[in-house]
C-alpha cells in the first residue's frame, strides 16, 4: 500500500530519532562515565596519598577510606543532564594491587569501572560503579530534536535523485519544455527515462513540441505501455506512421492479420506488404496452424509432395497468385526447395521490417523423428491469427 | 555517474558531521560535585550528647579509633559535645590559619612548631599534657655505619617525603647536609609512607633508613648496624584549645593514658601521671 508524504516523513524521523537515541545514549553514557573518571582520578590519588603520610598500615587506611567513600555523594553542579537521571555512585572501593607496573591483582579495570595509580612503589587502585539510569523524557525530546534536525539536514542537502532530476529539468528546458512543466516532467521522466526518446519520436512523428508530446503520453487514455508495446511504438514511429496510428499500434495486441485483398499482413496492427508468394506460402502456413495441424514436414528433395502442391496451386490461383508459381506447383508438386526458398523469403522480409520483432511470428523448426527431415510451423498460438478466409480447404487433408 | 558518487560521499561526510556535532552537543554531561568524606579522620557520636563537636589532632592513625571512642562511651557522656572527630591529617596542613581559628581542639604537636606557627601560642592553647622525648637512629644492612662518603659510597638511603616529619625526614636530611652526604641526590629515595620505608628497607631495596625502635621488626636489629641520629628528640605534646571548658580538661588528661604503652615504646622515660585532682 502506498502511504502519502506524512507517513513517510514520520517514519523517516522515527528511523532517525531511534538511531539517535541509541547513539545519544552511548556518547552520552561514556561521556558521564569519562568525565567521572578524570575527576576521580585527579582527586582521589592525592587524598589516599595524605591519608597514607601519618598511617602505620596501610591495608588498615585502605579499608578506613573505603568506608569513608562510601558516604561520598555526588550531584549535578548544573542542574541534572538531559539524558539521564544523576547519576548515583553505588560502590567505591580502594585496594592495593601487588607492585607497580606488575601485572600482580589483574589487568586494569576498564575506564568506567576503576583505575589503578602507583604510589611508593606499589600498585593502588580504586574500583567503583557509577549508576546511570536514562531519562526518558529527556531522551526522548533530545532524540527527536537530533533526528528532525537530521532529516531536515537530509531534505536540504543535494542528493544524487534530486541533482539526477536537476539535470532532467535542464535537459527538458533546452529541449524547449516551459520552466513551469519541467520539474513534474522530470520527475516523471526520471522514472522511466525510456519515455524522452519515445516522446521525441512521438513529437517528430506528430510534428508537436516535445512537452506537448510528454504531456500527451502522460494523459493519454491507455493503460501504459510494457517494454514490448514501447518498442512498438517507437517502430511504427519510425516506419512514418501517424502519432495516434502508432499509439494504436502499440497498444495493439499481438496478432498476424492477413488482408489478402490488399496483399499484405497485419502483424501486432502493423500493415506489412510482402512479395505475392511469399505471402500466400505464409498464409498456407497460418492456414495449418490454424486448423490445429502440427508443423509441415519438408518433402524429400527427389519426390515433392503432389497432394500439397495441388492444394497449394488452387489457393494461389484463388488468391490471384503468380502464374508461373502456380503452374510449378502443379507440375511438380510442392518441393524441399521452393519450400526452403519461400520460408526464407518471409523470414527476410519481416525481419527487415520489423527487427528482433518479427521473432514471435516466424517459424518453429524441429526434426522429424521417422524421417530425419526438418518440420516447420508458425510459432504464433492459432487464436491470435486472423483473416484466414477458407479454413474448409484444410478439411479434406484432416481427412486424410 | 561519478558526479552522483561524490555528491553522495559529500551528502553523507556532511550528514555524519552535523550527527557528530549534534550528539556531541546534545551529550555534554552535567559536571558533577562530589562531597569528599575526610580519610584521615575518624568520627563518632557521643551518646546522649549535645551539638558540640570536639576534633581532635594527632599526627599518627595509632589509636586514633581508640581515642574516639573512649571520648564517645566515657569521657565526654554528659558533657555537651555530641560528636569527636580524631584527625590525622599531614602535618603540613596544620597551618597557622589552622591554628589561629582553633580549628582543633585537642591536638599533639611539637612546642616548637606551635610556637613557631603561632605567636604566644598559650593564649589560645594550654599544655595539657607533656610527653617525653625518644631516640631516632640510622638502621642498616652493612655493619658499622658511619657518616663518611665511604660508607655512604653507593648507598640506596630511604627517607619520609613528609618534610614535617622530625625523625623521617628533618633530621636525618640535616644531619646529611651537614656531612654533605651521600655524593648523588639520586641516592635518595623518598616515601609517603612509614610503612612502605620499612617494607622496602626489609625487602633489601634499601640500604638505609632513619627509624624508631617501635617497630617489631626493627626491635632487635643488631646495634652495631645502627647510628643514632638523635637520643632526645621531643616526642611532642598533647594542648587543648582554651575554648574547651576547663573542667573537662582533668578527663580529657586521663583519657591520654591511652597512648602510654605507644609513648614508652620509643622512650625509657616513664610516663607521668595526668597532674589533676582525682
Amino acid at each position: 500500500m502506498r502511504r502519502g508524504w506524512p507517513w513517510r516523513v514520520g517514519l523517516r524521523l522515527l528511523a532517525w530519532s531511534l538511531l539517535c537515541a541509541l547513539l545519544l545514549l552511548a556518547l552520552g553514557w561514556g561521556r558521564i562515565q569519562w568525565q567521572w573518571h578524570q575527576q576521580l582520578m585527579a582527586e582521589l590519588p592525592p587524598k589516599v596519598a595524605a591519608s597514607l603520610v601519618n598511617s602505620q598500615d596501610r591495608q588498615t587506611s585502605l579499608e578506613r577510606s573505603t568506608l569513608r567513600l562510601a558516604q561520598m555523594t555526588l550531584t549535578p553542579r548544573d542542574g541534572p543532564g538531559w539524558l539521564f537521571a544523576p547519576p548515583q555512585l553505588t560502590e567505591l572501593a580502594l585496594e592495593q594491587a601487588g607492585e607497580a607496573g606488575s601485572p600482580v591483582g589483574g589487568e586494569a579495570p576498564p575506564f568506567w569501572r576503576g583505575a589503578c595509580w602507583p604510589l611508593d612503589g606499589q600498585r593502588l587502585c580504586a574500583h567503583w560503579q557509577l549508576q546511570l539510569v536514562p531519562s526518558p523524557s529527556g531522551v526522548a525530546l533530545t532524540s527527536l530534536l537530533m533526528g528532525g534536525l537530521l532529516s531536515l539536514a537530509g531534505i536540504l542537502l543535494p542528493s544524487p535523485r534530486r541533482w539526477r532530476r536537476w539535470q532532467w529539468r535542464h535537459k527538458l528546458a533546452r529541449q524547449g519544455v516551459s520552466p513551469a512543466k519541467a520539474p513534474q516532467l522530470a520527475a516523471s521522466l526520471q522514472a522511466d527515462p525510456a519515455r524522452l526518446q519515445q516522446a521525441q519520436d512521438f513529437a517528430a512523428a506528430a510534428a508537436c513540441s516535445l512537452e506537448a508530446a510528454l504531456d500527451w503520453l502522460a494523459h493519454a487514455d491507455w493503460p501504459g505501455l510494457d517494454a514490448s508495446g514501447r518498442d512498438w511504438l517507437a517502430l511504427a514511429l519510425r516506419q512514418g506512421l501517424a502519432a495516434e496510428t502508432a499509439l494504436a499500434v502499440a497498444c495493439h495486441p499481438p496478432q498476424l492479420h492477413f488482408d489478402l485483398a490488399a496483399r499484405q499482413v497485419v502483424i501486432h496492427g502493423l500493415p506489412l506488404r510482402l512479395s505475392r508468394t511469399p505471402l500466400l506460402y505464409f498464409y498456407w502456413y497460418a492456414q495449418r496452424r490454424r486448423a490445429g495441424l502440427p508443423g509441415y514436414v519438408n518433402p524429400a528433395s527427389h519426390r515433392p509432395d503432389r497432394a500439397q502442391g495441388q492444394a497449394l496451386a488452387a489457393l494461389m490461383r484463388q488468391h490471384g497468385g503468380h502464374g508461373k508459381a502456380i503452374a510449378e506447383l502443379e507440375a511438380q508438386g510442392l518441393r524441399s526447395k521452393t519450400l526452403d526458398q519461400n520460408r526464407n523469403r518471409i523470414r527476410d522480409e519481416l525481419r527487415q521490417a520489423l527487427g528482433p520483432l518479427a521473432e514471435p511470428y516466424l517459424f518453429d523448426s524441429t526434426r522429424d523423428g521417422a524421417t530425419a527431415r526438418y518440420c516447420h510451423g508458425l510459432l504464433i498460438p492459432a487464436e491470435q491469427i486472423g483473416g484466414i478466409l477458407d479454413e474448409s480447404l484444410l478439411i479434406n487433408e484432416i481427412g486424410t | 555517474m561519478s558526479g552522483a558518487v561524490y555528491l553522495t560521499f559529500t551528502r553523507c561526510l556532511l550528514l555524519a558531521m552535523l550527527a557528530l556535532l549534534l550528539a556531541a552537543w546534545l551529550s555534554r554531561p552535567a559536571a558533577l560535585q562530589a562531597t569528599w568524606p575526610a580519610l584521615d579522620e575518624t568520627q563518632c557520636q557521643v551518646r546522649g550528647g549535645g551539638h558540640d563537636e570536639l576534633r581532635i589532632y594527632q599526627p599518627t592513625d595509632v589509636l586514633a579509633e581508640a581515642l574516639a571512642s573512649q571520648l564517645c562511651q566515657q569521657t565526654l557522656v554528659g558533657s555537651g559535645y555530641g560528636r569527636v572527630s580524631v584527625s590525622w591529617r599531614p602535618r603540613e596542613q596544620l597551618d597557622t590559619d589552622t591554628l589561629l581559628r582553633q580549628q582543633f581542639d585537642l591536638l599533639w604537636d611539637r612546642q616548637r612548631v606551635l610556637e613557631g606557627r603561632l605567636a604566644r601560642a598559650e593564649d589560645l592553647y594550654r599544655l595539657l599534657r607533656p610527653m617525653p622525648s625518644y631516640r631516632v637512629a640510622w638502621y642498616s644492612h652493612r655493619r658499622d655505619p658511619a657518616l663518611t662518603p665511604a660508607f655512604f659510597a653507593d648507598l640506596r638511603i630511604g627517607l619520609l617525603a613528609d618534610s614535617q616529619s622530625q625523625s623521617g625526614h628533618q633530621w636525618p636530611m640535616k644531619q646529611l647536609a651537614q656531612h654533605q652526604l651521600p655524593a648523588s641526590p639520586a641516592q635518595l629515595h623518598f616515601y609517603t609512607s612509614r610503612q612502605a620505608l620499612l617494607a622496602d628497607f626489609l625487602a633489601g631495596e634499601l640500604d638505609l633508613i632513619p627509624a624508631v625502635s617501635t617497630y617489631p621488626q626493627l626491635k632487635d636489629w643488631p646495634t652495631n648496624q645502627q647510628l643514632t641520629i638523635a637520643d632526645d628528640l621531643p616526642i611532642g605534646n598533647w594542648y587543648l584549645s582554651r575554648r574547651v571548658p576547663a573542667a573537662l580538661a582533668c578527663p580529657l588528661a586521663r583519657a591520654l593514658d591511652l597512648y602510654r604503652p605507644l609513648v614508652q615504646a620509643v622512650t625509657s622515660t616513664p610516663w607521668a601521671g595526668a597532674e589533676c585532682g582525682s
